[in-house]
């Protein structure tokens, strides 16, 4: 029984290891397509736990961006990491009051993708979101800020299509992420963090799941070919809204986005790229 | 291509608005901002119940008084009156031009308090100060520690350095009359250098929802003793209080008449045993109301004040104070010395 066993998992692994690994006359690269951007636009807040008013103001956020067609399966699967600090200010009806946000969220995804007509490609797939945050209203005494976390499994979905413009290469891509189940942190209705700090930790993790926590982390860019790199412009829409505890939060924002985006190879000194090679690109 | 943008972002424009869970919004006219008031106080306001507060007949009576157009003032003048029926001294409505502040939890009752006659009959202005506070020894080898703020705390070693100093007297007083209270987690540096073991020393219970019975299980807290190598006093104290012996100094009230080596000297403090929490109205005024319960170690409500030990009970005598005598004192020095 032992013997077939191992001998089942070692035929396993050669197989596993022919479909990985580019053959002798076909070597296949797969570039990270990175980038680094600047989103600045406008914000709206309302925490209901701080107050019942929503606040208006600027939102700024710095992101980086890291996409990769899988190493399993590279022509259909692209894995995405991204992370981004994102920081908010708002101002009350009239103007006599303040509100800040600071959030601190990444995710990791794997994408199935389709090449499909007209140069289109889609990927659609799994999510883990991770964030931790808070909105601070310094106008409070007691109850001057709401921590925010939350941990959850989601979906993330883009579109591409490259096209040219005067010979120039453009990108344009569509891109939105959304937390589907997990968990989220949030004191209970008229809880003070007084009580959190005295040692009360019951009942400040809630599920997550589209009745109560909805996110979704949108942007539409266009990366213009520039050189070896590439300018990337676009928009962002962030809309979030929870209601737990009959505590209604909702933060949304949206944003110019501004970056250098680009596609990185890491090779080798003795390596060469032979005219067989074939790059896979993460994005089209 | 650009149709299918266009399509994708009315389809995203269709759906987020719906995405959104309510919130309730309110117009910027007075009534908006008075319904906005009734509506924050209706949801989170605690002492209902032990108040028998009706808040619907109340909303109702003020309702009938607001005009569209009204000023400011006068709607500042009827929401003033309206939380007035709360009589609640940490319920205040902060505008540009006024703050509400219901005053009759202390002002119906004698003060009981005169800084100036301790000072210059008692000390002769030699007292030492460290902060806001100031400690000396009375003549009758008592120490006294005037505490007038939960607002400042002072640090172990500070304390450490004044229990040492009064190290060799007989007792000890606190006064904490006119202390209107502060930081909650100010009491626990104090009270922590009368303990020797981890004490109960109350319940806290927040609202879990928008109705008037929406509370939490009372959660118990404790209090660790002041760590080593501190001195932890185990003589006999005297806390001296009145009527404005409010919040966190109520607190204190409470707490330190569970030990056994101490006496509540005075009058009945002022209570203002809920938790503020803060809030708006659409024009931007400021709402500070009890939401948030704190109990005393046996879970009773101490919002109506902390009573004096048996037998502790006493009014400082007008008269005796135009001699120079604060009879509270005087009361607890005698106490102190005869136990």
């Amino acid at each position: 029984m032992r013997n077939p066993l191992i001998s089942m998992l070692l035929l396993l692994s050669a197989l596993m290891s022919v479909n990985a690994q580019p053959t002798a006359d076909l070597q296949l690269l797969r570039p990270a397509a990175s980038a680094v951007t600047l989103s600045v636009g406008n914000s709206g807040i309302v925490d209901t736990y701080l107050s019942p008013l929503t606040y208006s103001g600027w939102n700024i956020s710095l992101a980086y961006e890291r996409m990769q067609a899988m190493k399993f399966a590279p022509d259909n699967w692209v894995s995405r990491f991204d992370i981004s600090v994102d920081a908010s200010h708002g101002s009350n009806y009239v103007g006599n009051g303040s509100i800040w946000r600071g959030s601190l969220g990444a995710s990791w995804s794997m994408m199935r993708r389709w090449n499909l007509p007209s140069r289109f490609t889609v990927g659609v797939g799994p999510a883990a979101l991770i964030s931790a945050g808070a909105i601070y209203n310094p106008r409070n005494g007691n109850n001057p800020a709401a921590a925010k976390a939350a941990v959850a499994v989601g979906a993330t979905a883009y579109a591409t299509r490259m096209f040219r413009i005067h010979g120039t290469r453009v990108l344009a891509r569509l891109n939105t992420t959304t937390p589907l189940l997990g968990a989220f942190f949030s004191q209970q209705y008229g809880e003070l963090y007084y009580e959190i700090w005295l040692g009360n930790r019951s009942g400040l993790v809630h599920c997550a799941w589209p009745g109560d926590y909805r996110l979704f982390d949108t942007t539409l860019t266009a990366d213009i070919e520039i050189g070896s790199s590439w300018l990337r412009i676009g928009y962002r829409n962030f809309f979030h809204s929870s209601r737990v505890c009959d505590i209604t939060t909702r933060v949304i924002s949206n944003s110019f986005i501004i970056g250098i985006s680009g596609e990185w190879l890491s090779l080798r000194k003795a390596s060469r790229i032979s005219p067989s090679t074939r790059i896979i690109s993460a994005l089209y | 291509m650009r149709k299918s943008i266009y399509l994708l972002l009315f389809i995203i424009s269709m759906i987020l608005p719906s995405a959104c869970h309510p919130v309730d919004s309110y117009d910027t006219d007075p009534r908006g901002n008075f319904e906005a008031l009734c509506d924050i106080l209706d949801n989170h306001y605690c002492f209902f119940r032990e108040k028998n507060i009706d808040w619907d007949n109340i909303r109702t009576r003020y309702a009938a008084m607001i005009a569209p157009d009204m000023s400011s003032q006068e709607l500042f003048q009827v929401c003033s009156d309206m939380l007035g029926e709360l009589r609640d001294g940490h319920t205040n409505l902060s505008t540009p031009f006024a703050t509400s502040y219901y005053r009759a939890w202390w002002s119906d009752y004698p003060q009981n308090y005169n800084a100036r006659i301790i000072e210059q009959n008692y000390f002769n202005f030699n007292y030492t100060s460290l902060g806001a506070y100031y400690y000396g020894i009375l003549p009758q080898n008592v120490a006294y520690i005037r505490c007038p703020s939960f607002e400042y705390t002072l640090g172990d070693g500070n304390w450490n350095y004044i229990f040492s100093f009064i190290a060799t007297c007989d007792a000890l007083i606190i006064d904490i009359r006119d202390n209107g209270g502060g930081r909650m987690d100010y009491v626990e540096p104090l009270v922590s250098h009368f303990i020797t073991e981890r004490t109960l020393v109350g319940y806290i219970s927040h609202k879990t929802g928008p109705a008037h019975d929406d509370f939490s299980e009372p959660y118990p807290y404790y209090f660790d003793p002041a760590p080593d190598p501190s001195i932890l006093w185990q003589k006999p104290v005297a806390v001296l209080t009145n009527r404005s012996t409010f919040s966190a100094a109520n607190n204190f009230a409470s707490i330190m008449k569970l030990l056994p080596q101490v006496k509540l000297i005075g009058a009945t403090t002022g209570g203002g045993s809920g938790m503020p929490f803060s809030s708006e109205l659409p024009n931007g005024w400021g709402i500070r109301f009890s939401a948030c319960s704190i109990l005393d170690a046996q879970g009773n409500p101490t919002e109506w004040g902390v009573e004096p030990s048996p037998g502790c009970a006493v009014d400082m005598d007008p008269q005796a104070a135009l001699d120079g005598h604060d009879t509270i004192l005087d009361h607890a020095i005698a106490t102190l010395l005869t136990k």
